[in-house]
Formats: C-alpha cells, sequence, structure tokens
C-alpha cells in the first residue's frame, strides 16, 4: 500500500512538471505574430551567375521556388517576375537581386553512399533595393543538400532561408500604395 | 470453279490498289510531331503540379506538357534559351529507402551504388505575355534531352549554347547566363 501511495506520487510530479514546461511553449507558440504585409511591391531579377557559373538548371530553379516562396509567405502586395511590363508603373516597386557567390555540386549517389560527401552547396548575395537604388537588404545566404535528396532540393533551402530574411527584416514605409 | 478463282483475284487485287492509292480528298498527313514519354515535370509551368509526369511534345509551334489530368503550352517563339544536362536520379522509391535503412550494419548504403540512374535535364527560359521570365525544368530519360533541344532550336527557340558544346563539358559545370 504504502509503494503505491508512492509511485501515485511520483507519478503526479511526473505530470506537473511535463505541464510546467509545456506552458510556455504553448503561450509562445500563440504569441507568434502572422506575417504582416507592407505595403510594397517586389520584382524578382534572374539569377546572376556571370561571375560564378551555374548550370542552368539551378538558376531557374532558385528564382522560380524564389517567386513561389514570396507569393506563399503574403510578405509584399506583389511579386513582379523580371522584365514583366506591368511593374513598369508602380511606385512602392522594390528589385530583388541574387547574384552567385560559389557553387559546389555534390552527387546523390555520393551523398548515399558515404553520407559524408557529396554536398551540393550555393551560396548566393541576395540585395533588396528601392527605386532610388538604396539597398535596403544586402545579405549572403547558403542553401545545401547534404543527405538524402536530389541537388535540386538545395535551392529549396537556398530560397526558404531568402524568404525568411526578407520576411523577418522591417522595412520603412512605402511611398504611396501600389497601383 | 476457273472463274471463281479469277474473280476472288480480280477482287482482292482491286482491293490491294484501292488501299495503296488512297482517294484525292484523303485528309493531309498532320504535322510531324517529336514527343517523349514519361517525363518529370519538376518546376515552372504554369497550371502543371511540381513533379507531374507526363507526355512532352513538340508540334505547331508549341511545347506541350501533358498530363493524365490536363495539359499545358509554350510557345516556341517566347522561348529564349534551352539548355540540357546531366544528372543521376534514385530509383526504387520509399520502397528501397526503406529496405535501405533496416539492412543491417549500414550495408543498405551498398545498395545506393546500383538504385541510381542516369537521366536528363531540360530546362527552358519563356516569356510570357507580359514579357515576364519564367523557368521551366523537366526530367527526361537519357538521351532525349538533346533529341528535344534539337527540334526545339529548328522550330524557333533560341539557344545560348549549342548541343555539341553542352555534351563536351562535364555535368554541373555549364556556364549558366
Amino acid at each position: 500500500m504504502k509503494n503505491f501511495r508512492l509511485i501515485l506520487a511520483f507519478a503526479f510530479l511526473a505530470v506537473g512538471a511535463t505541464s510546467s514546461q509545456a506552458g510556455p511553449q504553448a503561450a509562445s507558440t500563440a504569441a507568434k505574430p502572422a506575417v504582416k504585409q507592407v505595403p510594397w511591391a517586389v520584382q524578382v531579377e534572374q539569377v546572376d551567375s556571370a561571375a560564378n557559373p551555374l548550370p542552368a538548371t539551378f538558376s531557374v530553379a532558385i528564382y522560380e521556388d524564389l517567386v513561389d516562396q514570396l507569393m506563399k509567405s503574403k510578405r509584399f502586395e506583389h511579386v513582379y517576375r523580371s522584365g514583366d511590363h506591368s511593374a513598369e508603373g508602380v511606385s512602392n516597386l522594390l528589385t530583388l537581386k541574387t547574384s552567385v557567390e560559389k557553387f559546389q555540386q555534390g552527387s546523390e549517389t555520393t551523398r548515399a553512399v558515404t553520407t559524408v560527401g557529396g554536398f551540393t552547396k550555393i551560396f548566393v548575395r541576395m540585395q533588396l533595393a528601392g527605386k532610388d537604388g538604396k539597398l535596403l537588404i544586402d545579405k549572403s545566404v547558403e542553401g545545401k543538400i547534404r543527405f538524402v535528396g536530389e541537388n535540386l532540393k538545395a535551392t529549396q533551402d537556398l530560397t526558404k532561408g531568402m524568404t525568411k530574411i526578407l520576411v523577418q527584416t522591417s522595412l520603412p514605409e512605402a511611398p504611396v500604395a501600389a497601383k | 470453279m476457273r472463274g471463281l478463282i479469277a474473280s476472288l483475284f480480280l477482287f482482292s487485287s482491286t482491293f490491294l490498289l484501292a488501299q495503296e492509292n488512297p482517294p484525292a480528298s484523303a485528309p493531309a498527313t498532320p504535322a510531324q510531331t517529336t514527343s517523349a514519354n514519361k517525363v518529370v515535370h519538376v518546376l515552372g509551368m504554369e497550371g502543371v503540379a511540381h513533379n507531374a509526369k507526363g507526355e512532352l511534345a513538340i508540334h505547331d509551334g508549341l511545347l506541350e506538357f501533358q498530363t493524365p489530368v490536363g495539359k499545358s503550352q509554350i510557345k516556341i517563339s517566347t522561348i529564349e534559351d534551352v539548355a540540357t544536362g546531366q544528372d543521376s536520379k534514385q530509383v526504387g522509391g520509399t520502397p528501397l529507402m526503406l529496405v535501405k535503412l533496416a539492412a543491417p550494419f549500414g550495408s543498405g548504403r551498398a545498395l545506393s551504388l546500383f538504385a541510381h540512374q542516369k537521366v536528363d535535364n531540360l530546362t527552358i527560359e519563356y516569356r510570357d505575355e507580359n514579357n515576364g521570365f519564367h523557368g521551366a525544368i523537366f526530367v527526361l530519360a537519357k538521351g532525349q534531352a538533346a533529341q528535344l533541344k534539337k527540334e526545339l532550336v529548328a522550330q524557333g527557340a533560341r539557344a545560348t549554347t549549342a548541343i555539341s558544346d553542352e555534351a563536351a563539358q562535364p555535368a554541373g559545370k555549364k556556364v549558366g547566363k
């Protein structure tokens, strides 16, 4: 009987400890602010790989993933593609430029066999500029695939990182609302 | 009996002649189509899901990707660049992945050596009606990308790199734009 009481007491203590740990976590999840849309539009330029050669497949994958992620993030009022004529008259337009700093193409087979080699890594510099050319964001970002997966997944990792920076950086007030 | 054989011979020869010479009113042969089966659309084509499987065909100035669900097209005249490349892809999917994980003493890794196949990449860069830049990537069976690129260039698509130059370079070292 004494043992049973002891076990019951331990069980109560354990439950209490678990709930006290889970409490603040749940509160922090609930307090996480939603992504606030700013009245800026952004035009995503093509990936510049003139200085550091990048296969066309990776270049296109970065560009398309980036456009996709930015649209999903709802950070900007509108996401324009490079060369889009409808962006010409927009006063609150920002331009996002991506240039390749370093590229290392790995191999899916090597990754699967060795697990310590064959990584694919992409290093890019992202620059967000206003119409006057003033840089609002100028950062280097890395995308990589280390273990399981195709080489192109490195581009998803990269664009996730880029979108995170764009979402977390506070931007100045837009001059006027988008057209 | 001879009459019957003669009439049968006459009938069959008339039938064969009719087969060889179609009437003048027969419809013209359709435009030549170049296509590749079991193509995977990685990303970029409007209205097509990522990693959708289907048939990629070139006909009447269009590059068409058809899946069981629907189809999407790109005008060949809007294509700014076509690039091909090679990559390796794991085969076997989830079942093989589970076998590799379950194999003792890490021996599953050795399976990876045989569970990969070489594939071709076809990358298309094109403009929409607003001049917005788009890119689409397809994965095809080995040897098909170069053939499609040739046909696209023949029908008016632009390509910054010649097929012979791409073939001369190892995978992953091709120069982008």
